[in-house]
């Protein structure tokens, strides 16, 4: 059965690369613009993976992340937090929300997907 | 019987084996990593019938696949020399409003049509035109509509690589044609396009 990952960001042109990117390794990708619409479609379609985005309209990528960890339907998904920030408080501060992953923006393809590999296998 | 060394023989070259489809693997994931981020550049960009819309796809993708966030996004205004701002992001505009053609490396980029790239990034300490890491004119036709300043590149970016070459390729053509279709357009009231 293929895997299903949430993808969360508030740029069309990021939302495409990691869609594309995801769905030619052969997951199922769903989407979502904010971080609230995260939260919502994470309980709805029970997602293997979430990619959150840091900065966000609504709710951004670390208050998502905290509600995720904070609901019962949701706390057990692995999220990999996406920021344009390479180290320091971005990353510090999505691991106090309990991220369990990180990438930098621009968006590199095989580390990405290397990373989801990681946690959800192929 | 095989022996210890026919068998020893058999695990070194099964090692061999899996670390080249590993590199070929990988060589080979780069590669559509590659050919997505050229994808996803062309489709955004004219993903748009809107100025704002479309300027603010060349940003995405300078942020989201180069890995910039100070950028400004010019056009020429051939009858008065010039080059007038369209939109920025992360540098101070007040100084790049208007540009004169062939002045500085922006003016230059629109005036001879060449471009600017520097591999290792824009100074990050000092600022203007040592601080850019591309200038690409916006080429339609071989006229110059505009130019793509892109400034420091994100610290943990460190230097470009060759797919963002071709990126910068990609826009010089693409989001001209975008630029000068939205100005049809809006011109049209919309009427360009629509079904006859």
């Amino acid at each position: 059965m293929r895997k299903k990952i949430l993808v969360a960001d508030d740029s069309n042109t990021a939302l495409m690369m990691e869609r594309t990117l995801l769905a030619k390794s052969a997951y199922d990708v769903v989407v979502a613009k904010d971080g609230r619409e995260a939260v919502r479609q994470a309980i709805e379609e029970s997602p293997d993976l979430i990619i959150l985005d840091v900065v966000m309209p609504h709710m951004d990528g670390f208050e998502a992340c905290r509600e995720l960890r904070r609901l019962e339907a949701t706390r057990g998904i692995p999220v990999i937090m996406v920021t344009t920030r390479g180290g320091g408080d971005d990353m510090e501060n999505g691991y106090e929300v309990g991220c369990n992953d990180y990438v930098t923006k621009p968006i590199h393809g095989p580390e990405l997907l290397s990373k989801v590999r990681n946690l959800i296998g192929e | 019987m095989y022996t210890d060394e026919y068998v020893q023989d058999l695990q070194a070259e099964n090692e061999r084996l899996r670390t080249l489809v590993d590199s070929l693997k990988a060589e080979s994931e780069a590669q559509v990593s590659n050919l997505a981020s050229l994808y996803v550049a062309v489709t955004s960009v004219h993903g748009a019938l809107d100025r704002p819309t479309v300027l603010s796809s060349v940003q995405e993708i300078v942020t989201n696949l180069i890995g910039s966030e100070e950028m400004a996004i010019f056009e020429t205004d051939a009858a008065h020399g010039r080059l007038t701002l369209l939109a920025s992001m992360g540098i101070e505009p007040g100084p790049y409003q208007e540009v004169t053609l062939g002045e500085g490396a922006i003016g230059r980029a629109a005036e001879t049509g060449e471009r600017l790239i520097r591999q290792e990034g824009g100074s990050l300490t000092e600022d203007g035109d040592a601080a850019l890491t591309a200038c690409i004119p916006l080429n339609v036709a071989g006229r110059v509509v505009g130019v793509l300043a892109v400034f420091r590149l994100l610290p943990h970016k460190g230097s470009l690589d060759a797919v963002d070459i071709d990126l910068f390729d990609v826009l010089a053509a693409h989001a001209a044609s975008a630029l000068l279709f939205t100005r049809l357009y809006a011109a049209s009231d919309g009427s360009v396009g629509a079904p006859a």
